[in-house]
Protein backbone atom coordinates (compact mmCIF):
# COMPACT_ATOMS: atom_id res chain seq x y z
CA UNK A 1 0.00 0.00 0.00
CA UNK A 2 2.51 2.60 1.04
CA UNK A 3 4.82 2.29 -2.22
CA UNK A 4 1.16 2.80 -4.08
CA UNK A 5 0.57 5.48 -2.54
CA UNK A 6 4.28 6.82 -2.81
CA UNK A 7 4.69 5.55 -6.70
CA UNK A 8 1.53 7.17 -7.39
CA UNK A 9 2.57 10.79 -7.61
CA UNK A 10 5.75 9.84 -9.39
CA UNK A 11 3.75 8.02 -12.05
CA UNK A 12 1.53 10.87 -12.64
CA UNK A 13 4.68 13.09 -13.21
CA UNK A 14 5.84 11.09 -15.60
CA UNK A 15 2.46 10.70 -17.64
CA UNK A 16 2.11 14.43 -17.61
CA UNK A 17 5.64 15.42 -18.76
CA UNK A 18 5.14 12.76 -20.92
CA UNK A 19 2.14 13.97 -22.32
CA UNK A 20 3.73 17.48 -22.68
CA UNK A 21 6.88 15.84 -24.61
CA UNK A 22 4.36 13.83 -27.57
CA UNK A 23 2.53 17.34 -27.34
CA UNK A 24 5.55 19.53 -27.96
CA UNK A 25 6.85 16.39 -30.60
CA UNK A 26 3.68 16.51 -32.49
CA UNK A 27 3.65 20.50 -32.84
CA UNK A 28 7.00 19.97 -34.14
CA UNK A 29 6.84 17.67 -36.36
CA UNK A 30 3.79 19.60 -38.23
CA UNK A 31 5.82 22.90 -37.87
CA UNK A 32 8.51 21.50 -39.40
CA UNK A 33 7.82 18.76 -41.44
CA UNK A 34 4.07 18.65 -42.46
CA UNK A 35 4.03 22.15 -43.11
CA UNK A 36 6.83 23.43 -45.12
CA UNK A 37 5.88 20.08 -47.27
CA UNK A 38 2.14 22.15 -47.56
CA UNK A 39 3.90 25.27 -48.54
CA UNK A 40 5.76 23.67 -51.39
CA UNK A 41 2.66 22.51 -52.79
CA UNK A 42 2.06 24.19 -56.52
CA UNK A 43 -1.79 25.94 -55.46
CA UNK A 44 0.08 26.47 -51.67
CA UNK A 45 3.25 27.76 -53.48
CA UNK A 46 1.38 29.92 -55.99
CA UNK A 47 -0.70 31.92 -53.20
CA UNK A 48 2.28 32.29 -50.79
CA UNK A 49 4.65 33.96 -53.75
CA UNK A 50 1.55 36.41 -54.99
CA UNK A 51 0.87 37.44 -51.14
CA UNK A 52 4.48 38.25 -50.90
CA UNK A 53 4.41 39.77 -53.96
CA UNK A 54 1.97 41.74 -53.01
CA UNK A 55 3.47 42.58 -49.59
CA UNK A 56 -0.34 41.76 -48.19
CA UNK A 57 -0.12 41.00 -44.84
CA UNK A 58 -2.50 38.14 -44.60
CA UNK A 59 -2.12 37.85 -40.53
CA UNK A 60 -3.83 41.35 -39.98
CA UNK A 61 -6.15 41.63 -37.08
CA UNK A 62 -6.73 45.24 -37.73
CA UNK A 63 -6.49 47.95 -40.91
CA UNK A 64 -3.21 49.59 -39.39
CA UNK A 65 -1.06 46.00 -39.69
CA UNK A 66 -1.52 46.56 -43.32
CA UNK A 67 0.95 47.89 -45.91
CA UNK A 68 -1.93 50.19 -47.69
CA UNK A 69 -1.92 53.59 -47.48
CA UNK A 70 -5.88 54.22 -46.75
CA UNK A 71 -8.36 56.70 -48.66
CA UNK A 72 -9.15 59.66 -46.76
CA UNK A 73 -12.62 61.28 -46.57
CA UNK A 74 -11.73 64.43 -47.74
CA UNK A 75 -10.79 62.83 -51.21
CA UNK A 76 -14.27 61.19 -51.57
CA UNK A 77 -16.04 63.03 -53.81
CA UNK A 78 -19.78 63.79 -53.34
CA UNK A 79 -21.99 64.15 -55.89
CA UNK B 1 -34.72 34.90 -20.45
CA UNK B 2 -35.51 31.94 -18.12
CA UNK B 3 -32.80 29.67 -18.81
CA UNK B 4 -31.30 28.13 -15.62
CA UNK B 5 -28.12 28.39 -16.83
CA UNK B 6 -28.02 32.00 -17.92
CA UNK B 7 -25.34 34.29 -16.54
CA UNK B 8 -26.34 34.91 -13.07
CA UNK B 9 -26.01 38.56 -11.91
CA UNK B 10 -22.30 40.08 -11.37
CA UNK B 11 -23.21 40.37 -7.62
CA UNK B 12 -23.95 36.22 -7.61
CA UNK B 13 -21.42 35.24 -10.12
CA UNK B 14 -19.88 32.24 -8.55
CA UNK B 15 -16.34 32.10 -8.00
CA UNK B 16 -15.73 29.17 -10.46
CA UNK B 17 -17.09 31.05 -13.26
CA UNK B 18 -13.83 32.73 -14.62
CA UNK B 19 -14.24 35.65 -16.39
CA UNK B 20 -12.08 36.92 -19.03
CA UNK B 21 -11.90 40.29 -17.52
CA UNK B 22 -13.43 40.82 -14.36
CA UNK B 23 -11.62 40.21 -11.24
CA UNK B 24 -11.64 40.52 -7.79
CA UNK B 25 -11.95 43.63 -5.61
CA UNK B 26 -7.82 44.37 -4.78
CA UNK B 27 -6.14 47.04 -2.31
CA UNK B 28 -4.65 48.64 -5.18
CA UNK B 29 -5.81 50.61 -8.07
CA UNK B 30 -8.90 48.79 -9.81
CA UNK B 31 -7.69 46.57 -12.77
CA UNK B 32 -9.79 48.85 -15.59
CA UNK B 33 -8.53 51.78 -14.15
CA UNK B 34 -4.48 50.70 -14.70
CA UNK B 35 -5.28 49.60 -18.15
CA UNK B 36 -6.86 53.47 -18.62
CA UNK B 37 -4.24 55.13 -17.39
CA UNK B 38 -1.16 53.29 -18.46
CA UNK B 39 -2.75 52.95 -21.75
CA UNK B 40 -3.01 56.75 -22.15
CA UNK B 41 0.64 57.38 -20.56
CA UNK B 42 1.69 55.04 -23.49
CA UNK B 43 0.02 56.86 -26.16
CA UNK B 44 1.35 60.25 -25.19
CA UNK B 45 4.86 58.90 -24.50
CA UNK B 46 4.26 57.14 -28.10
CA UNK B 47 2.97 60.88 -29.41
CA UNK B 48 5.61 62.95 -27.79
CA UNK B 49 8.34 60.97 -29.14
CA UNK B 50 7.27 61.18 -32.42
CA UNK B 51 6.75 65.15 -31.99
CA UNK B 52 10.00 65.61 -31.05
CA UNK B 53 11.58 63.73 -33.98
CA UNK B 54 9.19 65.30 -36.67
CA UNK B 55 11.24 66.10 -39.84
CA UNK B 56 12.28 69.86 -40.18
CA UNK B 57 10.19 72.30 -41.64
CA UNK B 58 6.98 70.28 -40.98
CA UNK B 59 4.08 72.52 -39.93
CA UNK B 60 0.55 72.30 -38.14
CA UNK B 61 -0.91 73.72 -41.43
CA UNK B 62 0.73 72.55 -43.50
CA UNK B 63 -0.90 71.12 -46.68
CA UNK B 64 -1.73 67.56 -47.13
CA UNK B 65 0.21 66.97 -50.16
CA UNK B 66 3.45 68.06 -48.80
CA UNK B 67 2.44 65.87 -45.73
CA UNK B 68 1.96 63.15 -47.55
CA UNK B 69 5.57 63.19 -49.24
CA UNK B 70 6.52 63.68 -45.35
CA UNK B 71 9.11 60.79 -44.69
CA UNK B 72 8.65 60.86 -40.36
CA UNK B 73 9.90 58.28 -38.18
CA UNK B 74 9.53 57.75 -34.69
CA UNK B 75 13.19 57.52 -32.90
CA UNK B 76 11.70 54.33 -31.94
CA UNK B 77 10.91 52.41 -34.98
CA UNK B 78 12.19 48.68 -35.37
CA UNK B 79 12.60 49.16 -31.90
CA UNK B 80 9.55 47.38 -31.46
CA UNK B 81 8.65 44.13 -33.65
CA UNK B 82 7.88 40.27 -33.67
CA UNK B 83 9.59 37.41 -35.19
CA UNK B 84 9.07 37.35 -39.06
CA UNK B 85 7.70 34.88 -42.13
CA UNK B 86 9.97 31.52 -42.23
CA UNK B 87 9.12 28.37 -44.39
CA UNK B 88 11.81 25.25 -43.32
CA UNK B 89 13.44 27.06 -40.43
CA UNK B 90 12.26 28.71 -37.46
CA UNK B 91 15.49 30.82 -37.16
CA UNK B 92 14.77 32.62 -40.41
CA UNK B 93 12.18 34.42 -38.42
CA UNK B 94 14.82 35.91 -36.41
CA UNK B 95 16.87 36.87 -39.06
CA UNK B 96 16.93 39.02 -42.35
CA UNK B 97 18.78 38.37 -45.51
CA UNK B 98 19.47 40.47 -48.29
CA UNK B 99 19.42 40.33 -51.64
CA UNK B 100 22.83 40.05 -51.76
CA UNK B 101 22.72 36.86 -48.84
CA UNK B 102 24.12 39.30 -46.32
CA UNK B 103 22.25 37.76 -42.84
CA UNK B 104 21.71 40.01 -39.90
CA UNK B 105 20.03 38.90 -36.70
CA UNK B 106 16.85 40.56 -36.01
CA UNK B 107 16.86 41.07 -31.76
CA UNK B 108 16.35 44.82 -31.57
CA UNK B 109 12.29 44.63 -32.16
CA UNK B 110 12.41 41.77 -29.47
CA UNK B 111 14.67 43.07 -27.27
CA UNK B 112 12.55 46.22 -27.27
CA UNK B 113 9.70 44.34 -26.75
CA UNK B 114 10.53 42.79 -24.03
CA UNK B 115 11.93 45.77 -22.23
CA UNK B 116 9.01 47.72 -23.02
CA UNK B 117 6.58 44.94 -21.72
CA UNK B 118 8.38 44.48 -18.53
CA UNK B 119 8.32 48.40 -17.70
CA UNK B 120 5.03 48.29 -18.54
CA UNK B 121 3.83 45.33 -16.58
CA UNK B 122 5.72 46.07 -13.68
CA UNK B 123 4.40 49.47 -13.60
CA UNK B 124 0.66 48.00 -14.07
CA UNK B 125 1.38 45.70 -11.10
CA UNK B 126 2.75 48.26 -8.72
CA UNK B 127 -0.40 50.09 -9.43
CA UNK B 128 -2.59 47.25 -8.53
CA UNK B 129 -0.48 46.93 -5.55
CA UNK B 130 0.11 43.44 -6.68
CA UNK B 131 3.94 41.40 -6.38
CA UNK B 132 6.21 43.03 -8.54
CA UNK B 133 9.03 41.07 -8.03
CA UNK B 134 7.22 38.09 -8.33
CA UNK B 135 5.90 39.66 -12.11
CA UNK B 136 9.73 39.92 -12.83
CA UNK B 137 10.32 36.81 -12.35
CA UNK B 138 7.81 34.84 -14.04
CA UNK B 139 7.37 37.43 -17.02
CA UNK B 140 10.61 36.44 -19.12
CA UNK B 141 9.16 32.90 -19.05
CA UNK B 142 5.80 34.11 -20.62
CA UNK B 143 7.27 36.52 -23.19
CA UNK B 144 9.22 33.57 -24.51
CA UNK B 145 6.11 31.35 -24.48
CA UNK B 146 4.46 34.47 -26.38
CA UNK B 147 7.25 34.92 -28.85
CA UNK B 148 6.81 31.07 -29.62
CA UNK B 149 3.31 31.46 -30.18
CA UNK B 150 4.56 34.41 -32.99
CA UNK B 151 7.18 31.82 -34.34
CA UNK B 152 4.40 29.57 -35.11
CA UNK B 153 2.27 32.03 -36.57
CA UNK B 154 5.15 33.57 -38.72
CA UNK B 155 4.88 30.00 -40.86
CA UNK B 156 4.71 31.01 -44.07
CA UNK B 157 1.31 28.47 -44.57
CA UNK B 158 0.25 29.44 -41.63
CA UNK B 159 0.89 33.14 -41.90
CA UNK B 160 -0.85 33.44 -45.47
CA UNK B 161 -4.12 31.34 -44.47
CA UNK B 162 -4.48 33.60 -42.06
CA UNK B 163 -4.40 31.37 -38.98
CA UNK B 164 -3.30 34.28 -36.30
CA UNK B 165 -1.47 33.98 -33.67
CA UNK B 166 -3.94 33.82 -31.23
CA UNK B 167 -4.53 30.66 -31.72
CA UNK B 168 -1.14 29.24 -31.09
CA UNK B 169 -0.92 31.49 -27.93
CA UNK B 170 -4.02 29.84 -26.75
CA UNK B 171 -2.76 26.44 -27.80
CA UNK B 172 1.04 26.64 -26.44
CA UNK B 173 -0.91 27.86 -23.10
CA UNK B 174 -3.40 24.86 -23.15
CA UNK B 175 -0.73 22.82 -24.05
CA UNK B 176 1.09 23.68 -20.49
CA UNK B 177 -1.80 23.30 -18.63
CA UNK B 178 -3.55 20.54 -19.07
CA UNK B 179 -0.42 18.34 -19.21
CA UNK B 180 2.55 19.27 -16.76
CA UNK B 181 -0.08 22.19 -15.02
CA UNK B 182 1.17 25.69 -15.29
CA UNK B 183 3.97 26.42 -13.03
CA UNK B 184 3.01 28.53 -9.53
CA UNK B 185 5.94 30.74 -9.72
CA UNK B 186 4.80 31.67 -13.80
CA UNK B 187 1.66 32.74 -12.15
CA UNK B 188 3.27 35.59 -10.92
CA UNK B 189 2.35 37.35 -14.48
CA UNK B 190 -0.37 35.53 -15.65
CA UNK B 191 -3.03 38.08 -16.12
CA UNK B 192 -4.42 37.86 -19.11
CA UNK B 193 -7.27 40.81 -18.41
CA UNK B 194 -5.09 43.26 -17.40
CA UNK B 195 -3.30 42.63 -21.11
CA UNK B 196 -6.59 42.57 -23.13
CA UNK B 197 -7.73 45.71 -21.68
CA UNK B 198 -4.50 47.58 -21.51
CA UNK B 199 -3.86 47.00 -25.56
CA UNK B 200 -7.84 47.67 -26.01
CA UNK B 201 -6.87 51.10 -24.79
CA UNK B 202 -4.03 51.15 -27.33
CA UNK B 203 -6.27 49.82 -29.89
CA UNK B 204 -8.10 52.88 -29.26
CA UNK B 205 -5.34 55.50 -31.02
CA UNK B 206 -6.26 53.55 -34.31
CA UNK B 207 -10.19 53.31 -34.69
CA UNK B 208 -9.27 56.79 -35.75
CA UNK B 209 -13.13 58.00 -36.82
CA UNK B 210 -11.87 60.13 -40.16
CA UNK B 211 -11.55 57.39 -41.50
CA UNK B 212 -14.92 56.30 -41.70
CA UNK B 213 -16.05 58.58 -44.46
CA UNK B 214 -13.16 56.45 -46.77
CA UNK B 215 -15.86 55.84 -49.08
CA UNK B 216 -18.46 58.05 -48.48
CA UNK B 217 -22.10 56.99 -47.75
CA UNK B 218 -22.01 53.71 -49.51
CA UNK B 219 -19.29 52.36 -47.78
CA UNK B 220 -20.80 53.69 -44.28
CA UNK B 221 -23.93 51.89 -45.35
CA UNK B 222 -22.40 48.47 -46.07
CA UNK B 223 -20.29 48.70 -42.42
CA UNK B 224 -22.23 50.48 -40.58
CA UNK B 225 -25.91 49.80 -41.61
CA UNK B 226 -25.63 46.11 -42.41
CA UNK B 227 -23.02 45.14 -39.50
CA UNK B 228 -25.38 45.97 -36.66
CA UNK B 229 -28.43 44.55 -38.01
CA UNK B 230 -26.30 41.29 -38.25
CA UNK B 231 -24.89 41.75 -34.56
CA UNK B 232 -28.24 42.44 -32.98
CA UNK B 233 -29.99 39.67 -35.46
CA UNK B 234 -27.84 37.23 -34.68
CA UNK B 235 -28.00 38.08 -30.99
CA UNK B 236 -31.57 37.68 -30.41
CA UNK B 237 -31.44 34.23 -32.01
CA UNK B 238 -29.13 32.58 -30.17
CA UNK B 239 -31.19 33.87 -27.12
CA UNK B 240 -34.70 33.29 -28.70
CA UNK B 241 -34.25 30.27 -31.16
CA UNK B 242 -31.23 28.57 -29.72
CA UNK B 243 -31.68 29.36 -26.18
CA UNK B 244 -28.01 29.67 -26.10
CA UNK B 245 -27.52 29.27 -21.97
CA UNK B 246 -24.65 32.06 -21.87
CA UNK B 247 -25.66 35.65 -22.98
CA UNK B 248 -21.78 36.73 -23.29
CA UNK B 249 -20.59 34.11 -25.37
CA UNK B 250 -24.02 35.12 -27.66
CA UNK B 251 -22.64 38.33 -28.01
CA UNK B 252 -18.78 37.90 -28.44
CA UNK B 253 -19.40 35.19 -31.29
CA UNK B 254 -22.26 37.45 -32.72
CA UNK B 255 -19.42 40.61 -32.62
CA UNK B 256 -16.58 38.48 -34.11
CA UNK B 257 -18.80 37.32 -36.75
CA UNK B 258 -20.36 40.79 -37.52
CA UNK B 259 -17.67 43.15 -37.05
CA UNK B 260 -14.46 42.22 -37.33
CA UNK B 261 -13.19 39.00 -36.37
CA UNK B 262 -10.60 38.43 -33.84
CA UNK B 263 -9.78 42.21 -32.42
CA UNK B 264 -13.71 42.91 -32.00
CA UNK B 265 -14.19 39.49 -30.01
CA UNK B 266 -11.65 40.52 -27.84
CA UNK B 267 -13.10 44.07 -27.65
CA UNK B 268 -16.53 42.45 -26.55
CA UNK B 269 -15.39 39.64 -24.23
CA UNK B 270 -14.11 42.72 -21.82
CA UNK B 271 -17.32 44.63 -22.80
CA UNK B 272 -19.64 41.81 -21.17
CA UNK B 273 -17.14 40.42 -18.93
CA UNK B 274 -17.24 37.09 -20.89
CA UNK B 275 -15.50 33.54 -20.10
CA UNK B 276 -11.82 33.29 -21.22
CA UNK B 277 -12.92 29.92 -22.72
CA UNK B 278 -16.00 31.98 -24.36
CA UNK B 279 -13.11 33.90 -26.52
CA UNK B 280 -11.26 31.01 -27.01
CA UNK B 281 -13.87 29.48 -28.38
CA UNK B 282 -15.27 32.13 -30.62
CA UNK B 283 -11.58 33.49 -31.93
CA UNK B 284 -11.36 29.76 -32.51
CA UNK B 285 -14.29 29.55 -34.94
CA UNK B 286 -13.68 32.80 -36.64
CA UNK B 287 -10.48 31.90 -37.97
CA UNK B 288 -11.56 28.12 -39.00
CA UNK B 289 -14.71 30.38 -41.40
CA UNK B 290 -12.50 33.36 -42.10
CA UNK B 291 -9.71 30.30 -44.12
CA UNK B 292 -13.12 28.93 -45.56
CA UNK B 293 -14.67 32.34 -46.72
CA UNK B 294 -11.17 33.46 -47.91
CA UNK B 295 -10.87 31.07 -50.42
CA UNK B 296 -14.60 30.20 -51.50
CA UNK B 297 -15.63 34.07 -51.64
CA UNK B 298 -13.00 35.24 -54.89
CA UNK B 299 -14.43 32.21 -56.43
CA UNK B 300 -18.08 33.01 -55.55
CA UNK B 301 -17.65 36.41 -56.97
CA UNK B 302 -16.24 35.93 -60.26
CA UNK B 303 -18.97 32.84 -60.54
CA UNK B 304 -21.79 35.39 -60.19
CA UNK B 305 -19.88 37.70 -62.56
CA UNK B 306 -20.12 40.62 -60.20
CA UNK B 307 -18.84 44.15 -60.96
CA UNK B 308 -15.66 43.72 -58.67
CA UNK B 309 -16.43 46.96 -56.31
CA UNK B 310 -19.49 45.22 -55.58
CA UNK B 311 -17.68 41.47 -55.07
CA UNK B 312 -15.03 43.46 -53.34
CA UNK B 313 -18.07 45.40 -51.11
CA UNK B 314 -19.15 42.17 -50.47
CA UNK B 315 -15.86 40.72 -49.46
CA UNK B 316 -15.07 43.43 -47.26
CA UNK B 317 -18.02 43.12 -45.19
CA UNK B 318 -18.34 39.68 -44.83
CA UNK B 319 -15.37 38.18 -44.09
CA UNK B 320 -14.43 38.30 -40.11
CA UNK B 321 -10.49 38.82 -40.58
CA UNK B 322 -8.66 42.48 -42.31
CA UNK B 323 -6.04 40.43 -43.41
CA UNK B 324 -8.20 37.63 -44.93
CA UNK B 325 -9.93 40.63 -46.42
CA UNK B 326 -6.95 41.95 -48.53
CA UNK B 327 -6.19 38.57 -49.79
CA UNK B 328 -9.49 37.55 -50.90
CA UNK B 329 -9.86 41.16 -52.50
CA UNK B 330 -6.64 40.58 -54.35
CA UNK B 331 -8.11 37.79 -56.64
CA UNK B 332 -10.46 40.67 -57.52
CA UNK B 333 -8.35 43.11 -58.99
CA UNK B 334 -7.35 46.81 -57.67
CA UNK B 335 -10.57 48.24 -57.60
CA UNK B 336 -12.42 45.47 -56.08
CA UNK B 337 -9.21 44.90 -53.64
CA UNK B 338 -9.18 48.88 -52.56
CA UNK B 339 -13.10 48.57 -52.09
CA UNK B 340 -12.98 45.26 -49.88
CA UNK B 341 -9.97 46.80 -47.91
CA UNK B 342 -11.64 49.97 -47.11
CA UNK B 343 -15.64 48.65 -46.67
CA UNK B 344 -13.53 46.36 -43.69
CA UNK B 345 -11.70 49.53 -42.75
CA UNK B 346 -14.43 51.67 -41.97
CA UNK B 347 -15.91 48.29 -40.01
CA UNK B 348 -12.85 48.07 -38.16
CA UNK B 349 -14.09 51.46 -36.71
CA UNK B 350 -17.40 50.42 -35.36
CA UNK B 351 -15.32 48.20 -32.79
CA UNK B 352 -15.30 51.01 -30.64
CA UNK B 353 -18.98 52.16 -30.74
CA UNK B 354 -19.61 48.04 -30.09
CA UNK B 355 -17.66 47.94 -27.18
CA UNK B 356 -19.39 51.11 -25.70
CA UNK B 357 -22.69 50.10 -26.54
CA UNK B 358 -22.63 45.97 -25.34
CA UNK B 359 -20.77 47.82 -22.07
CA UNK B 360 -23.78 49.99 -21.30
CA UNK B 361 -26.31 46.90 -22.42
CA UNK B 362 -24.59 45.05 -20.26
CA UNK B 363 -24.27 47.07 -17.30
CA UNK B 364 -27.67 48.35 -17.64
CA UNK B 365 -29.89 45.18 -18.48
CA UNK B 366 -28.44 42.22 -18.45
CA UNK B 367 -26.11 42.25 -14.72
CA UNK B 368 -29.26 43.34 -13.62
CA UNK B 369 -30.76 40.15 -14.27
CA UNK B 370 -33.95 41.21 -15.91
CA UNK B 371 -33.89 43.26 -18.93
CA UNK B 372 -37.38 43.95 -18.78
CA UNK B 373 -37.84 44.83 -15.42
CA UNK B 374 -34.69 46.70 -14.60
CA UNK B 375 -34.66 49.55 -11.98
CA UNK B 376 -30.87 50.30 -11.86
CA UNK B 377 -29.34 53.45 -10.61
CA UNK B 378 -26.64 55.51 -12.48
CA UNK B 379 -24.38 54.91 -9.50
CA UNK B 380 -24.44 51.18 -9.75
CA UNK B 381 -24.10 51.28 -13.75
CA UNK B 382 -21.01 53.76 -12.99
CA UNK B 383 -20.33 50.91 -10.26
CA UNK B 384 -20.17 47.92 -13.12
CA UNK B 385 -19.46 49.88 -16.25
CA UNK B 386 -15.85 48.52 -17.53
CA UNK B 387 -13.73 51.51 -17.10
CA UNK B 388 -11.17 50.68 -19.56
CA UNK B 389 -13.49 51.37 -22.16
CA UNK B 390 -13.74 55.12 -21.14
CA UNK B 391 -9.43 54.86 -21.40
CA UNK B 392 -10.19 52.88 -25.34
CA UNK B 393 -12.46 55.86 -26.33
CA UNK B 394 -10.61 58.41 -24.81
CA UNK B 395 -7.60 57.12 -26.83
CA UNK B 396 -9.77 57.09 -29.92
CA UNK B 397 -11.24 60.75 -29.47
CA UNK B 398 -7.89 62.23 -28.79
CA UNK B 399 -5.97 60.26 -32.18
CA UNK B 400 -9.54 61.46 -34.07
CA UNK B 401 -9.51 64.98 -32.80
CA UNK B 402 -5.83 64.78 -34.01
CA UNK B 403 -6.10 63.32 -37.12
CA UNK B 404 -9.00 65.14 -38.61
CA UNK B 405 -7.47 68.84 -37.31
CA UNK B 406 -4.99 68.70 -40.00
CA UNK B 407 -2.61 66.79 -42.51
CA UNK B 408 0.13 67.34 -40.03
CA UNK B 409 -1.77 65.71 -37.44
CA UNK B 410 -2.65 62.66 -39.88
CA UNK B 411 1.32 61.56 -40.43
CA UNK B 412 1.96 62.24 -36.56
CA UNK B 413 -0.25 59.83 -35.66
CA UNK B 414 0.86 57.52 -38.45
CA UNK B 415 4.11 57.98 -37.22
CA UNK B 416 3.13 56.91 -33.49
CA UNK B 417 1.38 53.90 -33.93
CA UNK B 418 3.38 52.36 -36.27
CA UNK B 419 6.48 52.46 -34.22
CA UNK B 420 4.57 52.17 -31.07
CA UNK B 421 1.04 51.18 -29.73
CA UNK B 422 0.51 48.86 -33.17
CA UNK B 423 3.68 46.53 -31.98
CA UNK B 424 2.70 46.88 -28.94
CA UNK B 425 -0.89 46.08 -28.95
CA UNK B 426 -0.02 42.97 -30.58
CA UNK B 427 2.44 41.77 -28.20
CA UNK B 428 0.11 42.20 -25.29
CA UNK B 429 -2.93 40.67 -26.84
CA UNK B 430 -0.58 37.97 -27.80
CA UNK B 431 0.21 37.64 -23.80
CA UNK B 432 -3.43 37.86 -22.81
CA UNK B 433 -4.26 34.73 -25.35
CA UNK B 434 -1.32 32.45 -23.82
CA UNK B 435 -2.19 33.52 -20.05
CA UNK B 436 -6.09 32.48 -21.46
CA UNK B 437 -4.34 29.08 -22.50
CA UNK B 438 -2.42 29.01 -19.32
CA UNK B 439 -5.71 29.11 -17.35
CA UNK B 440 -8.07 27.06 -18.84
CA UNK B 441 -9.06 23.06 -19.02
CA UNK B 442 -9.83 21.54 -21.90
CA UNK B 443 -12.52 20.15 -19.98
CA UNK B 444 -13.99 23.63 -19.86
CA UNK B 445 -14.42 24.16 -22.73
CA UNK B 446 -16.00 20.39 -24.04
CA UNK B 447 -19.72 21.28 -22.61
CA UNK B 448 -19.66 24.42 -25.60
CA UNK B 449 -17.81 21.77 -28.19
CA UNK B 450 -20.62 19.39 -27.24
CA UNK B 451 -23.68 21.19 -27.91
CA UNK B 452 -22.74 22.96 -31.00
CA UNK B 453 -25.06 25.65 -30.65
CA UNK B 454 -22.08 28.31 -30.78
CA UNK B 455 -21.16 26.60 -33.94
CA UNK B 456 -24.96 26.65 -35.31
CA UNK B 457 -24.97 30.78 -34.20
CA UNK B 458 -22.07 31.47 -36.17
CA UNK B 459 -23.24 29.53 -39.15
CA UNK B 460 -26.95 31.17 -39.34
CA UNK B 461 -25.35 34.88 -38.34
CA UNK B 462 -22.71 34.56 -40.84
CA UNK B 463 -25.28 33.33 -43.65
CA UNK B 464 -27.54 36.26 -43.36
CA UNK B 465 -24.53 38.39 -43.05
CA UNK B 466 -23.77 37.10 -45.98
CA UNK B 467 -27.24 37.85 -47.56
CA UNK B 468 -27.51 41.18 -46.33
CA UNK B 469 -24.15 42.72 -47.45
CA UNK B 470 -24.62 41.34 -51.00
CA UNK B 471 -27.65 43.28 -50.86
CA UNK B 472 -26.17 46.38 -49.80
CA UNK B 473 -23.11 45.97 -51.80
CA UNK B 474 -24.82 45.57 -54.88
CA UNK B 475 -27.62 48.47 -54.03
CA UNK B 476 -24.69 51.34 -53.22
CA UNK B 477 -21.78 49.30 -55.53
CA UNK B 478 -24.00 48.35 -58.48
CA UNK B 479 -27.19 50.29 -59.17
CA UNK B 480 -25.80 54.06 -57.17
CA UNK B 481 -22.27 53.50 -58.24
CA UNK B 482 -22.80 56.61 -60.72
CA UNK B 483 -24.72 58.29 -58.72
CA UNK B 484 -21.79 58.24 -56.21
CA UNK B 485 -19.05 58.52 -58.99
CA UNK B 486 -17.37 55.62 -57.29
CA UNK B 487 -15.73 54.45 -60.23
CA UNK B 488 -13.90 57.23 -60.97
CA UNK B 489 -12.86 58.07 -57.07
CA UNK B 490 -11.32 54.34 -57.15
CA UNK B 491 -9.39 54.84 -60.16
CA UNK B 492 -8.42 58.23 -59.32
CA UNK B 493 -6.28 56.89 -56.69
Amino acid sequence: MNTLLLASPNRNAFRRWASLFGCVALIATVWLTVLPRIARMPAVADHIQQMEQERIEVDAMFYTELEWDPPSGAAWRWR
Amino acid sequence: MSEPNENPPASSSPASASPATSSPRKPGLHEDWTAAYLGLLILVVSLSLALVSRPEGTKWNMPAAEAKSVEWKSPVKGWLGKPGTWTDNPVDSLRKTSEQGDVTWQWKPLVGAFGSLLVIGALAYAFRADSVPKFLIAFPALFLLATLSYVMAGQSVVKNYNLEYALWALLVGLVIANTVGTPKWLDGAVSGELYIKLGLVLLGAEVLFGRLLALGLPGVCVAWVVTPIVLISTYVFGQKVLKIPSRSLNMVISADMSVCGVSAAIATAAACKAKKEELSLAVGLSLSFTVMMMVVMPRVVQAMGLDPMVGGAWIGGTIDSTGAVTAAGEALGPQGSETAVTVKMIQNILIGVTAFCVAVYWTRFVESGDAANSTVGVSEIWRRFPKFVLGFLAASAVCSAIFAASAFGEVWIGASTDAVTKSLRGWLFCLAFVCIGLDTNFRQLLPYLKSGKPMVLYVCGQSLNILLTLGMSYLMFGVLKDYFALNEYIVAR
